[in-house]
Order: structure tokens, then C-alpha cells, then sequence
């Protein structure tokens, strides 16, 4: 990232942080704060959102002083940010789809697409795939007496 | 002596044929951990802690002890070999390590990083035997103002010492605190931001958002660069430092076992500083520095024995006290809470088979990575022929089932995927991750401990500071957190060990 959207890549953090933390102050005097005396459940979320609030102000202010910049990294290459929406876009899928489909369905899924990802070739996606989907499966159903979800498959066979 | 006798009645408990198996699978596994990149002890442990519901509390501890100081020993395999630290804490055994391989001494690096991170560990086992009953009888007089305190001062040091800024660690510690929160207040009962949504009532799972924040994230942030493919060249001929290297070392041995220990026990210090602090004390002491920087052999003997003194310092407050202060022990907290079992004071009166069966598995457990690390080496070595683009899609898929198998609930892969998100994130604009991690876990109880102070003060917050031993941590927080500001505005710049260390434990 070059040095302006560092920064403003900075203060967007901080100002989130900010919006977090005065949201969680509303949210807790919506809670019984309660007194010193006699403490709610509002009382220590909302010390914590008015600390969170604070430190984001300085933080904002750090940002623009330009103080909280990282030192440029060795990053010369442009970062790969689709590979790494990608995972993420699998990995929420598969989250999703987890117990509908069942274990064996997703996890080839999951596995299989990750690997093509990663630049396995079709051959040797297939085959690693294949093994170590199975072998987990054995591995936490049968030999630690994990319960995994079938989902479709069970149904089937 | 009645330590010997505890220690006695330890090994009986460790030495039954299922916890030696126990043992000896938490550490092969820790080594495993420690020597692959992209997964270090803090996930290792949150995902394999479901797996050791089916066993009893005992077993499941040793197994998971080992995990931890068995990454120690692993890390530096990578480091040395192909100049990739296999986690956080082998980041600085790389800086020589690497130098001596490419010399063709990668066999001497290997075998000193295998003695020094054994005497490292045996002796701070030591320590931990001693320390901790001792620490006992002082917690017995700790009330909810001392432990609150001393939670504060935990957060505190781990965002001071862990990061180069320390307000964002703070803003993270805070974070995780209010992420703590989440859920059904055990006290009144009120649900707190669930939203309505039924899976949040037990709030946030602390095993899936370490999952998602150390293992996903960190495998997400590793995606920025195209893959380069890691290629093992150098053989490993004999292991067997020479006469001269043992020479050299035997300070730097003695000096990182103490450095170790003295950071691991500290609350907030680490395995990882204690590395940085290791290699600059040998760095200094040294009569020709200007060796460092080619392969000095001290540099990797020095920080391999601190790494693997710090678990067992590390290890003091948890046991003793039961208030973990690095994120590492924070995991090894939830596994005990998870196992129904509170670690602390009360701890080692009603179960000393526990403590001590505990702390006699370790021991066994520094032998058997000295006997894995010495001659089968060259296994670990050459899993390090496999490239890269296979293992993250492979430790993806376990740290996703990992995440499914606490609770069996996908709402919880759910909170994988966001904190997995929010992990990237963090390193992405170099926010630290290991504040929330300790936060999250220390949460309740702090807010537990605030809550009764509060009551058992009438309300007052002077209770804090009329109490010596609270008093005096939070005394020490607040210099930590003014200090700085303080020299700021007196004109130097303060930016200690922060500059030097990444933030992850």
C-alpha cells in the first residue's frame, strides 16, 4: 500500500473502531447499568465502549499525525486481495453449507477448491482431495468419536 | 522433602501407559505445529481442545502441555533449515540459524537448538515445581480486587510488550473484553448484543475465534504474495556440535534458561520476547559481536532455551493463580474450563494429581523431544519438502472441522469465517492479535472479579488501591500505559522490545 492509503486505510479502522464502541455504549444503557453500589449488566460493556471510543479518537489522531504507519514491509509485488476474497467466499459457503450438504460433500468441495486455488493441477487436486477428505473423515468420526453432520449424502445412502 | 514426594506421586500419574501415549501424541503433534508454518501452538491447541472431550481432564492436559512445548522445539527446524520460522517464537533462531545452515552446519544449529530448548525446558519445569506452590500460599490471600488487578496488569503488559503501538493493543484488548460479553449475563440473567440470534446466548466461542484469528488469518494474510515454493537444499550432516560450539553456547544456555523463565512467568512477556531479549543479552556479551549476523551459534542456543523456558514460567500463573497472561495459556485456560476444571490455589489442594502429574508429564515430555528432535530430525525435515500450496488448503480444512467439533453447532464455523476475516484484517493494518485473544478469555472473569470488588467495596474504587498487592499492579499498569506518554512529552521517543517483536505469542 502506498503512504495516503495507508493512512486512510489507518484512520477508516480507527473511525470503525470509534462507531463500534459508541455503538456498544448505546447498546448497554439499554442494559440495567445498575449503580457502584450494585453493579448491572450495562455497567462493565459500557466502561468498555466509552475506553474502546476513546482510544479510537487517539487513534484517528495518530493516523493523520501519521505516527501509526506500518514501516514498509517487503511487499513490492501488488497484494493478491482476489485469492484471498476467494477463500474467504469459500470458506463462508462451506460454513453455510456444512450441515445441509454433510461433511464429506463440503470438505471435497471446500478442499478441492482451495487446492485449485493454491495452483494444484486437476490431477493432483483429485487425488489429495480425495485422500485426505477420507482420512479426516475416518480420522475424527471413527477413531475420535466426533459426531459429523451427513446432511444430503446420509440421506441418500 | 515434600516436593519430591508431590513429584513422586506426579510421576505415578503420568507414567500409566494412556497419559505416556497422551504425552508422547501432544508432543509429536506440538513439533508438528512448531515446524509447519502458517499454524502455531495458540491454534494447534484451540483446535485439537475438542478432540480431548472424550478423555479425562488429566490426559487431555498433558496432551495439550505438550503441544505447547513441543512447538518450541519444532520452530526451529524451519528456521534454521529454509529460513521460515515455524512460529513466532523461532523468528530470531533464524537470524543465525539460517546463516550457520547455509554453511552447511544446519546439523550443529539443529542439534544446540535440541539440547539448549531441553535444558530450557527441564529447568523451568523446575522452576514452574517450585514457584507455583509457593505462589499458592500467596493467592490464598488474594481476593476479587487482587485478581482483577492482576488481569489488568496481564492485558496491560501484553499490549505494551507486544506491540509497536500501544494504543491499538489496547483498543484490541478492549475489543476483546466487550466481545467477552456477549451472551447471557451469569449474574442477572440479561442477554447482552445477542440480537435475538439463539446461537449467541452462549456468546462468543473462544476456541472458533482463536481458530478463525490465528490460524485462518494468518493463512489469509500469507496469500498476499504469489506462493513461492520452499525448497529444501541443504543436508544434514552430523548433528553433534563441536566441542567448541558446546563451549560457546554453555553461557548463552545458562543465560536464556533464567531470561526465559524470569519473561514466561512475568504477565504479558512471553516465549517471543524472551527470544529478542536472548539473542541481544548474547549479542552484547559477546566478545566479538561482530560474528552475529554469520552464524554464531550462541544466537540460536541463547533464544532456542528461553523459548522453551518461558512455557514452563508461563505455565506458574496459570497453574497457581489460574490467570493465564499470554494468549497461549489463555487457550490452555478455556481447555480447562471446557474440561470443567478451574486451574488456581483451590486447584492444587483438591487435585494434586492434577498439578503434579502435570508437571512430571513434562518432564517426560522434554526427553521425548529430545530423542524426536536429535535423530529423527530428518523426518521433520522433509516434511518440509512439501510445498506450501499444499498445506494451507490442508490445515484450512482441519482448522475449519477443528471449529465445527467444539459445540457441533455451524454457527460456529460462522464465527471461524468472521474472526478469520477480522484476523487478516488486524495483521493487514498492523493491529496486534494477541491482546483480544486474552481478552476474550479473561473477560468474564474480570468482569466477575470487578463486580464483587465493586459490591465488597460499597461501590468505591478506592478499594483498588487501598489493598497493598492490588495497589501495586495497578501501580505498575499505569506506568506502563503513562510511561510512555509521559517521555514523549519530555522530548525521547519510547519504543522499547515494541519495535522488535511482531505481537503474536
Amino acid at each position: 500500500m502506498t503512504g495516503t492509503t495507508q493512512v486512510r486505510a489507518q484512520v477508516a479502522a480507527a473511525v470503525a473502531l470509534l462507531l463500534f464502541g459508541l455503538f456498544i455504549c448505546w447498546q448497554s444503557t439499554q442494559l440495567k447499568v445498575g449503580s457502584p453500589t450494585s453493579p448491572g449488566p450495562g455497567l462493565f460493556p459500557l466502561g468498555l465502549g466509552c475506553t474502546l471510543s476513546i482510544l479510537a479518537i487517539v487513534l484517528i489522531v495518530q493516523a493523520r499525525m501519521g505516527s501509526a504507519t506500518k514501516a514498509p514491509s517487503e511487499d513490492e509485488s501488488p497484494a493478491d486481495y482476489r485469492t484471498i476474497a476467494l477463500v474467504l467466499g469459500l470458506l463462508l459457503i462451506s460454513a453455510l453449507l456444512f450441515e445441509p450438504l454433510g461433511y464429506l460433500l463440503t470438505m471435497t468441495i471446500l478442499t478441492g477448491a482451495l487446492l485449485r486455488l493454491a495452483g494444484r493441477g486437476w490431477a493432483s487436486t483429485l487425488l489429495i482431495t480425495v485422500i485426505s477428505v477420507l482420512a479426516s473423515y475416518w480420522l475424527f468420526k471413527d477413531a475420535l468419536g466426533v459426531p459429523l453432520p451427513q446432511g444430503i449424502l446420509g440421506e441418500l445412502l | 522433602m515434600d516436593v519430591l514426594q508431590s513429584l513422586m506421586g506426579g510421576f505415578a500419574v503420568a507414567l500409566t501407559a494412556q497419559n505416556l501415549l497422551f504425552c508422547c501424541v501432544g508432543v509429536v503433534l506440538g513439533t508438528l505445529i512448531g515446524v509447519l508454518p502458517g499454524i502455531g501452538p495458540a491454534a494447534g491447541i484451540g483446535v485439537l481442545i475438542p478432540l480431548t472431550f472424550t478423555m479425562d481432564v488429566v490426559g487431555a492436559l498433558i496432551m495439550l502441555a505438550g503441544i505447547y512445548y513441543g512447538a518450541m522445539y519444532g520452530g526451529s527446524t524451519t528456521s534454521i533449515l529454509i529460513n521460515v520460522p515455524g512460529e513466532a517464537a523461532s523468528v530470531v533462531t533464524s537470524l543465525e540459524g539460517y546463516q550457520m545452515a547455509k554453511q552447511g552446519r544446519a546439523g550443529p544449529a539443529l542439534g544446540i537448538a535440541a539440547i539448549g530448548s531441553f535444558v530450557g525446558g527441564t529447568a523451568s519445569i523446575v522452576g514452574l515445581m517450585l514457584l507455583a506452590p509457593f505462589l499458592v500460599t500467596v493467592a490464598l490471600s488474594f481476593g476479587p480486587h487482587e485478581y482483577f488487578s492482576l488481569m489488568l496488569l496481564g492485558i496491560t503488559m501484553v499490549s505494551y510488550l507486544g506491540s509497536r503501538s500501544l494504543t491499538k493493543a489496547l483498543a484490541m484488548a478492549a475489543l476483546g473484553l466487550i466481545l467477552s460479553t456477549v451472551g447471557q449475563d451469569p449474574v442477572s440473567g440479561a442477554r447482552r448484543f445477542t440480537f435475538g440470534r439463539l446461537e449467541l446466548l452462549d456468546g462468543i466461542g473462544f476456541v472458533p475465534a482463536v481458530i478463525g484469528l490465528f490460524a485462518i488469518g494468518e493463512i489469509l494474510y500469507n496469500l498476499r504474495q504469489a506462493q513461492s515454493v520452499q525448497v529444501l537444499e541443504t543436508k544434514i550432516k552430523n548433528l553433534w556440535p563441536t566441542r567448541e560450539d558446546l563451549a560457546r553456547s554453555r553461557g548463552a544456555i545458562l543465560r536464556g534458561t533464567f531470561v526465559g523463565f524470569l519473561l514466561g512467568v512475568l504477565p504479558g512477556a512471553g516465549a517471543v520476547i524472551s527470544t529478542f531479549v536472548s539473542y541481544t543479552i548474547e549479542r552484547r556479551l559477546s566478545k566479538h559481536p561482530e560474528r552475529f549476523g554469520h552464524g554464531a551459534i550462541e544466537g540460536v542456543a541463547g533464544p532456542e532455551t528461553a523459548n522453551n523456558a518461558a512455557t514452563g514460567g508461563a505455565m506458574v500463573p496459570l497453574l497457581s493463580l489460574g490467570v493465564p497472561c499470554s494468549p497461549v495459556t489463555a487457550v490452555m485456560l478455556g481447555a480447562f474450563i471446557l474440561h470443567g476444571v478451574l486451574p488456581g490455589p483451590r486447584l492444587m489442594e483438591q487435585r494434586p494429581d492434577l498439578f503434579w502429574g502435570l508437571v512430571a508429564s513434562m518432564y517426560i515430555g522434554n526427553v521425548m523431544l529430545l530423542i524426536l528432535n536429535l535423530p529423527l530430525v530428518g523426518f521433520w525435515a522433509s516434511l518440509l519438502r512439501l510445498p506450501y500450496n499444499i498445506l494451507w488448503p490442508l490445515i484450512t480444512l482441519f482448522t475449519m472441522v477443528g471449529g465445527y467439533t467444539v459445540d457441533n453447532r455451524s454457527s460456529d464455523l460462522l464465527i471461524v469465517v468472521l474472526f478469520g476475516l477480522l484476523g487478516y484484517l488486524m495483521r493487514e493494518l498492523d493491529f496486534p492479535t494477541a491482546p483480544v485473544v486474552l481478552a476474550l478469555v479473561l473477560g468474564p472473569m474480570m468482569e466477575s472479579s470487578f463486580r464483587q470488588s465493586m459490591i465488597l467495596s460499597e461501590g468505591s474504587l478506592v478499594g483498588f488501591f487501598t489493598r497493598p498487592i492490588s495497589a501495586t499492579l495497578l501501580v505498575i499498569a499505569a506506568a506502563l500505559v503513562l510511561g510512555p506518554l509521559f517521555l514523549r512529552l519530555a522530548g525521547s521517543r519510547a519504543r522499547p522490545l515494541a519495535e522488535l517483536t511482531g505481537g503474536q505469542d
